[in-house]
């Protein structure tokens, strides 16, 4: 408590790089992650899924520092470790994505066909929405593994809250690497609430299922 | 009026439909009924061209519809089916409202129409803030049936609609059903399988067997007065 007391603008900082180093991967990678799962045609889905499994068991480590010699940045900094982590989310989230979109009951499918609505609007007023609870599922899931494998980027340069565990450890200092552990569970914690706040509010008829005669 | 010129429908080698044509006059309620397998709901969903007849056409207002663009089509022909369909995240005036809003109507417009038409269809203020799953089946299909007039079509289909509700709603619905029906000048092609409901509500009644056959044709009294073989006999009972 007592390092983190003196120590709390350079907290701060560490842990608003953090934060940002884990929502970007998110959300881009969850929006490609529904779009992927919208278009990737039933025959590919399952070498998709499987190149995507194969993916997401890559020790991130090793992907951050392999990407550089693939897409050409450079070794350090954040653009690797934001690519790594959209590929994870993405990875995480596309098999669930796909789930969430074929939660449209057959009748209803059929019938919002049958009255006119387009490709386009039949995905926007019907699948998307219905799709929301699972989505967030997904998300939750996705987001608290994003937010510990984001410490590792710390390795490569990126001073987010992995920096706290990295210099506690040499300089042997545990309060630091305490302090470390605490943030990024609040950060978790927070994110976790968040995506469960906005699936609430974005499906008031889930609360509503009071009778079915 | 809707014309079924020699149309047919295979799967693969199995032929649904066979040959089949009709006059459905203007105005009018139709009723094709038939056992499974008598491709009533393939002859249905020709009409909003759902279903994509293999071979021969159908028209509508003497117009081929097969070169017409289907979600324009869709948008003028209402359709009813025994599942119902409604969105089960939207509330019931949001259900009746989303295809007018869809195409380009005012908020305002839209609504006000679908109040109207869920009025028509006997639902009450008290439920247009509800959802799906808080009605009860038979609501449900009065619903359906307003979502299906909330775009003021002048074509209905209805397929089996008031098979999963109880028998004395279902009476209800029928004779709603013909009071707007005659209120709106509907034209209506209705699929049942229930003899009762087919001699009630038609105005021409088709029976028909296997494959689309026509076995016969005509007003509800003449298939009470004349039944044309032991199948007609056998399956209305009469």
């Amino acid at each position: 408590m007592e390092w983190f007391l003196k120590n709390t603008d350079f907290v701060l900082g560490l842990t608003l790089t953090h934060l940002w180093v884990s929502l970007v991967p998110l959300f881009i990678g969850s929006v490609l992650a529904i779009v992927l799962a919208k278009f990737v045609p039933k025959k590919l889905i399952s070498p998709t899924n499987g190149l995507l499994g194969a993916i997401y068991a890559i020790p991130s480590l090793a992907l951050f520092v392999a990407l550089p010699a693939i897409i050409g940045t450079s070794y350090l900094g954040p653009t690797n470790v934001l690519v790594a982590l959209t590929i994870y989310v993405l990875a995480s989230m596309f098999f669930s994505s796909r789930d969430s979109l074929a939660q449209v009951p057959d009748s209803a499918n059929f019938i919002s066909k049958a009255q006119g609505l387009s490709h386009g609007q039949h995905f926007i007023h019907v699948e998307l929405p219905l799709a929301i609870p699972g989505l967030i599922a997904g998300a939750r899931v996705a987001a608290a593994s994003t937010v510990s494998m984001a410490s590792i980027g710390a390795v490569v340069g990126v001073r987010n809250l992995g920096y706290l565990f990295l210099d506690g450890f040499q300089r042997k200092i545990p309060d630091e690497i305490i302090t470390g552990l605490v943030m990024i569970f609040i950060i978790a914690l927070a994110l976790d609430f968040l995506l469960w706040l906005i699936g609430r509010l974005l499906t008031p008829w889930t609360k509503k299922r009071v009778l079915n005669v | 009026m809707i014309e079924f010129r020699s149309v047919s429908k295979a799967y693969g080698r199995n032929s649904a439909v066979r040959d089949f044509s009709l006059v459905v006059p203007t105005r009018k309620i139709t009723v094709l009924m038939g056992l499974s397998g008598s491709g009533k709901t393939t002859l249905l969903q020709m009409v909003n061209k759902m279903v994509e007849p293999t071979s021969g056409m159908v028209l509508v207002d003497d117009q081929d519809i097969s070169s017409l663009d289907s979600v324009k089509l869709r948008r003028s022909i209402g359709y009813v089916m025994q599942e119902v369909g409604l969105l089960p995240h939207k509330s019931i005036l949001e259900n009746v409202e989303l295809i007018a809003t869809i195409s380009g109507q005012s908020k305002q417009t839209a609504s006000q129409n679908a109040t109207e038409m869920l009025n028509l269809v006997g639902i009450d203020k008290g439920f247009f803030d509800r959802y799906p799953s808080q009605l009860s089946g038979g609501q449900q299909q009065r619903v359906g049936v307003a979502r299906a007039l909330a775009i003021k079509p002048n074509i209905l289909l209805m397929d089996e609609p008031f098979g999963a509700v109880d028998p004395i709603v279902r009476e209800e619905l029928q004779d709603e059903l013909m009071r707007i029906q005659q209120s709106l000048g509907l034209t209506i092609i209705f699929v049942t399988h229930d003899r009762h409901e087919a001699l009630r509500l038609a105005d021409q009644l088709v029976l028909l067997s296997e494959g689309g056959h026509i076995e016969q044709k005509g007003a509800p009294e003449e298939f009470r007065q004349r039944p044309q073989n032991d199948f007609v006999k056998k399956l209305l009972g009469v």
